[in-house]
């Protein structure tokens, strides 16, 4: 073995922080977009809360206004696009990290580092938002958007996590869907929604036969409101995991085909 | 010789499909080897497979002494330059640079500029917007800056022009000379290229053909040419790889010339001229594939 190949250590730390930063080589897809967009709708809602407002005359109007907004999903479309950012991550990213030298493990060990940062960054930039939107009574307007009912919460941190979690569970099973499109193709995709109609299917299957949807439904109930604050981030955590796990096990066999 | 990559018995199947089959091969380090071959002969999966980035059935690959696949240290000397490279999505040509040299250490940003000037390749335009020879010569800038001590090109000049191809050569010998490195070009072009190979490895259906130096091999082929009387004479007994007749004059290619045959050749008043790589390459994976009728003919009236 020459002296030449030999006398470079290995710098394996540099490929997995490489991956991780090609992530942000553009920064709009990862932070310019989102934030525009975000500003976008929070803009348009105002706008739009405003024109409602002016219109509303007596107190039942505004309370039946209230009730409504409360069930607003003007929110949610970030979820998608992380989810879809985790769809892009596994298709371009995986091959143009791969084609650069990273090993599998690598990717994985740096799209779960940036899954997180965005995950964090993200949940906070909500729970920041929502403060906000509770502070100025809803932007001014009784409006609700970031205090949206389904994120539930009083206390401030399981806000944070519900939309932590939240976002995670939507970069991990974006990830795992597209994981196993990648390693499969299509085949592969639509035996993997077939196995989850199966599983939905069969466990309903199961609970009819043995009568057991009320028991189902109580204790899905009693454990949600156990957990209080914590239940959505609680009840997001199996989606977490299993994305995590499908992401892991699909993509360290992966191939990249053109 | 130092081999940067050691091969064994190296076998890739798809389901029923055998893309190589059992190959043994090294490959010389600060060398720049040739993977010629047809299409679908098997050369870029094996480049993938040198690449960790496919698995291989059977065998073994040792770059530095390990295997590839999954081996950060193994990976981290070597550049792939694919043939049809995905970048993600919303990528400028400024972005594939900037990741470039996040992730080759010996990456020379001063050498990407000039190259991409050469190139006259647009920064700011989206990769997806690159004409064919645009993106070829992106990955060509990417391989050459990268200065990776294993480089990869599978044919790399798809869509480049002639003379971005000449540019290609130029750049490629040039930086070679001063940063010695271990290069393996696959190509269709094999006379264009041929000049640039020190070594050439032939593959044929998943199996390699030949292995040698090039300039071994560019003796090991001889065309005769000559009255078609004259020429069956002089040839007798020996194997013919390809003949071609016009009229009463005939051409063809015979293996394994001495001195002596060349003499007795010259004698009988024979012309004899030396076969191009890229024949070379032609008449032996026509008769490997063919090898009960040995002789390839032409007639021409």
């Amino acid at each position: 073995m020459s002296t030449a190949l030999a006398a470079r250590p290995a710098r394996t730390a540099s490929k997995t922080l490489a991956v991780a930063r090609a992530y942000f080589a553009n920064p709009w897809t990862t932070i310019a977009t989102p934030l525009v967009v975000l500003a976008a709708v929070l803009l348009l809602n105002i706008t739009i809360w405003a024109i409602i407002s002016a219109n509303l005359h007596d107190a039942g109007d505004r309370a039946d206004f209230r009730d409504g907004v409360q069930w607003s999903g003007a929110s949610s479309w970030m979820f998608v696009y992380m989810f879809v950012l985790a769809v892009q991550a596994i298709t371009a990213q995986l091959p143009f990290a791969l084609s650069y030298g990273a090993t599998r493990r690598q990717f994985l060990a740096a799209t779960g580092i940036v899954y997180l940062v965005l995950s964090v960054g993200y949940a906070t930039l909500y729970t920041l938002l929502a403060l906000v939107e509770r502070v100025s009574n809803g932007w001014g307007f009784s409006g609700r958007m970031f205090t949206a009912v389904y994120f539930g919460a009083d206390s401030w941190v399981a806000r944070w996590l519900t939309f932590f979690a939240l976002l995670l569970a939507c970069f991990l099973v974006g990830s795992a869907f597209a994981a196993v499109y990648q390693r499969w193709r299509r085949t592969g995709l639509l035996l993997a929604f077939a196995v989850v109609a199966a599983l939905v299917v069969g466990g309903a299957a199961l609970l009819t036969l043995t009568e057991g949807w009320v028991a189902f439904g109580a204790g899905i109930a009693s454990a949600w409101t156990s957990a209080g604050d914590l239940a959505l981030p609680l009840f997001t955590t199996p989606f977490v995991v299993v994305g995590g796990l499908v992401t892991w096990l699909v993509v360290r066999r992966a191939t990249i085909t053109t | 010789m130092n081999a940067a990559i050691e091969v064994r018995d190296l076998t890739k199947r798809f389901g029923a499909v055998t893309a190589v089959d059992a190959v043994s091969f090294s490959i010389r380090e600060n060398a720049i080897t040739g993977l010629l071959g047809r299409n679908g002969a098997g050369k870029t999966t094996l480049m993938q497979l040198l690449t960790g980035q496919q698995f291989a059935t059977s065998g073994s690959i040792l770059v530095g002494g390990a295997e590839p696949a999954e081996n950060a240290a193994a990976l981290e000397r070597m550049c792939f330059v694919r043939e049809a490279q995905r970048y993600p999505e919303d990528f400028r040509v400024q972005h594939v640079l900037r990741s470039a040299r996040w992730f080759f250490p010996e990456w020379d940003a001063a050498f990407a500029q000039t190259l991409v000037t050469d190139f006259r390749l647009p920064l700011t335009r989206r990769v997806k917007k690159l004409s064919r020879g645009q993106l070829s010569a992106v990955g060509i800038v990417v391989g050459l800056a990268s200065r990776a001590p294993i480089t990869f090109f599978d044919e790399p000049y798809l869509g480049l022009d002639a003379v971005a191809r000449q540019i290609f050569y130029d750049r490629l010998l040039a930086d070679y000379a001063e940063h010695p490195r271990t290069v393996v070009l696959s190509t269709h072009l094999i006379d264009e290229v041929g000049a640039l190979l020190e070594r050439a490895i032939v593959i044929d259906d998943g199996r390699v053909l030949l292995d040698d130096d090039v300039d071994a091999l560019r003796g090991t082929l001889t065309t005769v040419t000559g009255g078609v009387a004259a020429v069956d004479a002089f040839v007798g007994g020996r194997r013919v790889l390809h003949r071609q007749s016009v009229g009463s004059f005939a051409s063809v290619t015979v293996g394994g010339l001495d001195d002596a045959a060349r003499a007795d050749a010259v004698r009988a008043g024979l012309e004899l001229a030396p076969v191009s790589l890229q024949q070379l390459v032609v008449r032996t994976t026509t008769s490997a594939a063919d090898p009960s009728a040995s002789t390839g003919t032409e007639e021409l009236e």
